[in-house]
């Protein structure tokens, strides 16, 4: 085997077995200052953080029960940074150039943008299989509030 | 080949995909109508410029050069749940490359079956490490130019796409993090005067008049490591062609002289060729090339750092086989690595810096040149300024010192050892 490719195949043993024994990751973690809703019918009521990150990088497509998941995002703000920092695990500019990596080379179709909290929540009040974050102090009626854990 | 093998082939590579891809459409739903407002549009338009100090690189640099522009616009709809279409056209410049005809970048009709297994079938951007499916994406990156030991622009005919089925997932694997794969099947439409063409031209043996593909196919791992903002990977990709040539008429007595066949025969001018008394002779490189990625990727806040590998290996022959007094048969061919970081300052600023490395060894091993000539190393720094949600403005400088990766027909005299190059880029998408 030519050495390059040892000496990366030595480096990844290493390091897992570095994760394996100091686990270094980091748990993505909730601001109490946010909250995660879903349409009402959603069968889940809690939901992992791994879950959340999954779908709004579009490696998951759908919720346990089969329903299509169908992320939303807000254009921007403290709550939208909050979001993506702890259970996304990018800042906006990453997870804007992210979603334009997968739009150009056709791999994905970002999740649909909202001006608003009030535009999220009746955007996920009245889409099967919705999920979005709002602020703790938003008014959530008709949405289901997600545990996340 | 025989013609019936040639055939099975064929039917492998486009018919049976092809069948795969109706099925799966048919399949997946009842109704399949698109409405216009359903149609997902987006685009870009690129355009820079390039001035070096010396030396002519990837366009005529030296005087300075505006033709390095891509322009790209895509369209995609969601079908059902589980399938996506879309195609995007690109056209682009750079130098004597693209000139701005467009062409199919990609269009390819998308299966997501599981998390774990998806499949698609079309044109399709080849994975093969970290930026290469958006190097002509130029919003989605700090540095106007990819590092070249790694993302060598002249080769980009066998590295931007591929047509075939491609297989894919992602899938979790507990406190180890997750992996996400991709394996492919295909071929390519690599054109006899493109860049691979020319390189080939240029290492001085023949003219290159065809390029055939006769096996593809390759497969990328990603591991998203527990460690976050960690990623691994590596790539592995086979690509069997057969290269097609006139041996240089200057060249052609030497090889007369080890082949000892009837070759030289008076003969009448050839057009295109100096007047010789010799008819030109037909060269053909069966090149089994095996390409090989490693890469790694650590994200911390704002801080991006990234370094690859890579290198092409392979055995080749060639037809008539090159006397061993002009060079060895098969040596180790080409490689190069790299190590980036990026910055974003804040809302506006960001900004890079990599270093990269690029050696020729194949055509060292011939000896024509002196050795600066085989080899590339590349220090760039870059700043990058988000004027508006969708304006992107950079500049760039490039400490360079060798003179490989450039084309005879833009560099027919001297090459200086160590120069500068600077670049400019603006960019609008939607």
């Amino acid at each position: 085997m030519n050495k390059a490719p040892k000496k990366f195949l030595f480096a990844v043993v290493m390091l897992f077995t570095l994760a394996a024994i100091h686990p270094m990751a980091a748990a993505l973690s909730i601001d109490a200052r946010l909250v995660v809703i879903t349409h009402p019918d959603t069968a889940d009521d809690s939901v992992k953080a791994d879950f959340i990150q999954n779908v709004y990088l579009g490696k998951t497509s759908k919720w346990k029960s089969g329903v299509k998941a169908d992320p939303a995002t807000l254009k921007g703000g403290e709550i939208h940074d909050i979001f993506l920092k702890d259970l996304v695990g990018k800042s906006d500019s990453q997870f804007s150039t992210f979603w334009k990596k997968m739009v150009f080379t056709g791999k994905g179709k970002p999740p649909k943008e909202f001006d608003d909290e009030a535009a999220m929540v009746a955007f996920v009040k009245s889409t099967p299989g919705a999920i979005g974050y709002v602020s703790s102090s938003a008014p959530v009626e008709g949405v289901k509030v997600l545990k996340v854990e | 080949m025989s013609a019936e093998k040639k055939c099975i082939r064929v039917a492998r590579k486009t018919i049976i995909p092809a069948l795969l891809f109706l099925g799966l459409v048919i399949s997946s739903t009842a109704a399949l109508s698109i409405e216009s407002n359903q149609i997902d549009i987006h685009g870009f338009v690129s355009q820079g410029f390039i001035k070096t100090t010396a030396n002519n690189y990837l366009v005529k640099s030296q005087p300075g050069s505006f033709e390095f522009n891509e322009v790209g616009l895509n369209f995609s709809t969601q079908l059902s749940d589980e399938l996506r279409v879309g195609a995007q056209l690109l056209s682009r410049d750079l130098g004597v490359f693209g000139n701005n005809e467009w062409v199919l970048d990609w269009g390819f009709g998308d299966y997501r079956w599981k998390d774990w297994m998806g499949f698609r079938l079309g044109k399709i951007k080849m994975p093969l490490n970290l930026y290469n499916e958006v190097r002509d994406i130029d919003m989605v990156r700090t540095p106007i130019l990819l590092p070249q030991g790694v993302y060598d622009e002249t080769l980009r005919d066998m590295t931007q796409a591929f047509s075939g089925a491609e297989v894919y997932g992602s899938f979790p694997v507990g406190k180890i993090g997750s992996f996400d794969y991709e394996g492919y099947v295909g071929t390519l439409n690599i054109p006899a005067t493109g860049g691979l063409g020319s390189y080939f031209s240029d290492i001085g043996l023949y003219d290159v008049t065809k390029m055939e593909v006769n096996d593809f196919f390759g497969g990328k791992v990603k591991w998203n490591t527990p460690v976050e903002g960690l990623v691994l990977g590596l790539s592995k990709q086979r690509l069997d062609t057969t290269i097609t040539g006139t041996i240089k008429p200057e060249l052609t007595p030497a090889f007369a002289q080890f082949l000892g066949a009837p070759w030289m025969v008076p003969a009448l001018p050839i057009p295109g060729y100096p007047a010789t008394p010799w008819a030109p002779m037909t060269m053909k490189t069966f090149f089994d090339m095996k390409s090989e990625f490693e890469f790694l990727e650590y994200t911390w806040k704002s801080l991006t750092f990234s370094a690859e590998k890579w290198r092409v290996l392979g055995h080749y022959d060639t037809d008539p086989v090159i006397p061993a007094a002009m060079g060895p048969s098969s040596p180790p061919n080409r490689n190069g690595a790299y190590v980036m970081a990026s910055y974003r300052h804040n809302d506006f600023f960001e900004w890079s810096y990599y270093h990269s490395r690029f050696d020729d060894v194949v055509a060292k091993a011939l000896q024509k040149d002196p050795e600066y000539y085989y080899n590339l190393d590349d220090d760039c720094f870059s700043v990058r300024y988000d004027a508006a949600e969708n304006i992107v403005l950079k500049a760039e400088a490039h400490r360079m010192e060798g003179a490989c990766l450039m084309l005879v027909r833009d560099n027919p005299g001297t090459r200086d050892n160590e120069w500068w190059m600077y670049a400019l880029k603006s960019t609008v998408s939607f």
